[in-house]
């Protein structure tokens, strides 16, 4: 089973998710702080964490820079409500064009992208 | 001071903007959030189609939060709609304490990004101005803009308005990290003041922003 971690200030967003996740089979732990992300990942590891880009504290670009050095073989998929020009090249240039989604998202597209990013892991690592 | 009319008037657009964004951005997660209550409700849906129980008091958790998001969205857009609406008039009687607090909760985004409270305080009696109601709030959105971004996080703005001998004034008070020379205002809030006829003060020992408004401004355009 793969296991995800979800990162979005909105609470009631990312614990709907969580659990319609589930439903597919898709284990899914979700924070609302990128503080918290962190303590998560502290203490397991995940394959592949989806992030807010404009979070209070700490955004999704800096989070996913610590996640990267905590484990360097997670995948990120980046979520965002601005869909602006702007964000579009940064969260693309961080996460590459086809992982990054705006909100509200269809969750058919999520999960096809969850599962075409996963398939870019080194099998030679497994 | 040359006031610029089209340097006022490209900031009152970029303002406008701005603000349009984050309200959108808030729109955005609202529907996300019904989004994904009304899938889980599909979900469950199919669910108890082949056979598997599901409380009814589940799907009733679920139209509560699609209906507190749909409030939540209907305020956004009313503040929205509002604000599309200053621009209507050039000049109108202001309600100054109302205008304070109806900038802030559009600031309210950019706070909490910052991590930054925001305590409208309003006056006891209504401060009643004629002004220029659009370039009042483009200017106190700069002010409170400045205010939150200077402001170390966790810490309150507060947005005090009261009558004055001479009209009203705004101030925002409790900004942390005052630079004490003078980075604020610059030429576009000066500009603006002048424009409105105001006083706009930084007083940095003090931590407040103040902004002096006569009771009736006569637009210089």
């Amino acid at each position: 089973m793969m296991h995800i971690l979800l990162v979005d200030d909105e609470k009631e967003l990312v614990a709907t998710l969580a659990e319609r996740l589930s439903m597919r089979g898709i284990e899914a732990d979700w924070a609302t702080t990128g503080e918290e992300a962190l303590a998560y990942a502290a203490s397991r590891t995940y394959d592949l964490a989806l992030l807010d880009i404009k979070m209070p504290r700490m955004g999704g670009l800096e989070l996913k820079k610590k996640l990267h050095t905590l484990h360097p073989e997670m995948k990120f998929i980046f979520l965002t409500g601005h869909g602006s020009e702007e964000d579009f090249v940064t969260g693309a240039s961080e996460a590459g064009a086809d992982n990054y989604l705006i909100k509200p998202v269809n969750i058919q597209t999520l999960i096809a992208k969850i599962s075409k990013a996963l398939k870019e892991i080194p099998h030679s690592e497994t | 001071m040359d006031l610029k009319p089209d340097t006022i008037y490209e900031t009152g657009l970029r303002t406008f903007g701005r603000i349009s964004a984050d309200i959108s951005h808030e729109i955005k997660n609202a529907l996300a959030i019904i989004n994904e209550n009304a899938g889980l409700m599909e979900d469950l849906s199919a669910l108890a189609d082949q056979g598997m129980p599901v409380e009814p008091q589940r799907f009733r958790g679920l139209a509560a939060n699609i209906l507190k998001q749909i409030g939540r969205a209907d305020d956004i857009v009313k503040k929205m709609n509002r604000f599309a609406h200053s621009t209507d008039e050039a000049v109108r009687q202001v309600d100054l304490g109302d205008t304070a607090a109806f900038v802030a909760a559009l600031s309210g985004r950019l706070a909490a990004m910052h991590r930054v409270s925001l305590d409208p305080v309003p006056p006891d009696a209504p401060v009643l101005l004629t002004a220029h109601l659009f370039f009042l709030e483009t200017l106190l959105h700069r002010c409170l803009s400045f205010a939150i971004r200077t402001t170390e996080p966790e810490k309150t703005v507060r947005i005090v308005t009261c009558p004055t001998e001479i009209g009203g004034q705004v101030r925002l008070c409790g900004i942390g990290g005052l630079p004490h020379d003078a980075v604020f205002p610059g030429a576009t809030e000066k500009a603006l003041a002048e424009m409105l006829k105001s006083r706009l003060v930084t007083d940095a020992a003090a931590g407040e922003i103040r902004l002096d408004i006569p009771g009736d401004v006569t637009s210089s355009f």
